[in-house]
């Protein structure tokens, strides 16, 4: 079987599908009085497939496959040669725009103790340190891979050109530049978000 | 007085958090606060999100990813149109409908792999819970494996294939499976057991969370496993990490991650 969702329907209409081998298939809907053992109110929608057809026919016409590869790859390339200035950043991996960048415990003392710091409180609260003043400083919305994980996730809509890119990568060297200051004016932001968040949870608010 | 949607919108321009945070989800509200997320978008295009007070963002979310093609793409909002236009009729339910045939057609033309037959539903949840009970009926077997930090959504099916605590703590007992390492194929021998769909080879058969957003359960030939794949951005997990937090850095952390695609 093969899954597929998001995207379908270029995010006008609900819409989800399983493609499957004539086995499963008939493993399920064995007969006339099994047809409808499985079913969704909302799976014959015409209205849908209008939308997942018209969305299949954008990717087609506008290339968007190939223009993710390539893009894609200017943003992991800049990314990639920004990791070798800024000790936190660890690997940046992805395939065309679906990109994700790690952080790491940096090298230096100074940096380490940042590091340890925000780490004690949630592994995932230095993500934050990066998606808040992208969003703040640079109008750029962003968000962290998942719980716990010092991942954050870059997946654009594939219809950004090379402009978006490069202003992208300005504001995360911005970002990392700043938070590459310890003690500095971003850490201190950092630390009254995360005693509120504390605050807020012990009181279950 | 009939429907106005932009008399609706200037009633309440500039409440959106307040309204949300009152009949929706309050923590929901109060985490886009305290990170600075809680504000006011009133249009998007493209790639592009501005707020109320007309500054542009650049949307490097794309709403978990549905919009590969941009915001309101001038294609797709005219084939709605036309299709609103025309009249045309959807969810008759006891018909045939010609679009979703289409539709069906073009996406097993894109695929191929011999796959046969188009199950459509509203949401990728809902495909995994298909895809659950397809595997079961098909293999008679009930345990399915799962990747370490796996997402499938959050139905109770899909839960049972989510790879963090955080997401399954107090909704079990979750249908029964294992979770195993992600991309290696030999980590998935000691899982196999009795009940256990069991992949056939690794070469024939593996999990494809690739990242052209697509999730897959591999169904290509008899005794294959129901093995699904994982948002390909969590490879670098933290296995139990979750599970051994305390409790209050739990609460913190759900203070400013509550959801996630």
């Amino acid at each position: 079987m093969v899954l597929m969702s998001k995207a379908l329907s270029g995010g006008f209409i609900p819409v989800s599908a399983v493609l499957m081998t004539r086995r499963v298939y008939d493993s399920v809907f064995s007969s006339l009085d099994r047809s409808v053992v499985h079913s969704s109110t909302f799976g014959k929608s015409n209205l849908a497939a209008t939308a997942l057809l018209a969305t299949l026919s954008v990717v087609d016409d506008e290339g968007l496959a190939e223009r993710a590869a390539r893009l894609g790859g200017r943003l992991m390339d800049g990314l990639r040669a920004m990791s070798e200035r800024f000790e936190f950043m660890g690997e940046v991996r992805g395939r065309g725009l679906m990109v994700a960048v790690d952080f790491v415990r940096p090298r230096s003392l100074k940096l380490r103790t940042a590091w340890k710091m925000v780490n004690a409180l949630s592994p995932d609260l230095f993500c934050q340190a990066v998606t808040m003043p992208l969003l703040e400083r640079h109008g750029i919305l962003t968000q962290v891979a998942g719980h716990g994980m010092a991942t954050i996730k870059l997946i654009p809509p594939l219809v950004i050109d090379e402009g978006d890119v490069d202003t992208f990568l300005g504001a995360f060297g911005e970002v990392m530049e700043d938070l590459h200051r310890f003690p500095g004016p971003a850490w201190e932001s950092l630390s009254r978000i995360a005693r509120n968040a504390l605050s807020s949870g012990a009181k279950g608010s | 007085m009939p429907f106005d949607l932009r008399a609706l919108l200037d009633e309440h321009a500039g409440q959106c958090a307040a309204l949300y945070g009152t009949h929706v989800n309050p923590r929901f509200a109060r985490a886009m606060g305290l990170i600075g997320f809680d504000r006011c978008y009133v249009r998007g295009r493209g790639q592009y999100l501005w707020d109320a007070d007309g500054r542009r963002h650049l949307d490097m979310l794309a709403g978990y990813g549905v919009f590969n093609i941009g915001r309101h793409h001038p294609v797709v909002r005219k084939a709605l149109e036309d299709f609103m236009d025309m009249e045309l009729p959807s969810l008759v339910q006891l018909d045939t409908p010609l679009l979703v045939a289409l539709a069906a057609r073009e996406l097993k033309a894109r695929v191929g792999l011999g796959l046969d037959c188009v199950y459509f539903g509203s949401t990728g949840a809902e495909a995994n819970e298909t895809a659950i009970k397809f595997a079961r009926r098909t293999t008679g077997r009930t345990r399915i494996l799962h990747a370490e930090s796996a997402f499938h959504g959050l139905t109770t099916g899909a839960l049972a294939l989510n790879g963090s605590e955080v997401f399954r703590e107090g909704f079990g007992p979750l249908l029964p499976g294992a979770r195993v390492p992600f991309g290696d194929a030999e980590a998935l021998r000691p899982s196999w057991r009795p009940g256990m769909s069991r992949p056939s080879s690794s070469s024939r058969c593996r999990a494809r969370a690739s990242m052209s957003r697509r999730k897959a359960i591999c169904g290509r030939r008899r005794g294959c496993a129901t093995n699904t794949g994982r948002c390909s951005w969590s490879t670098r997990c933290r296995p139990g990490s979750a599970a051994r937090a305390d409790s209050s850095r739990s609460i913190t952390r759900r203070a400013w991650n509550p959801t996630w695609c």
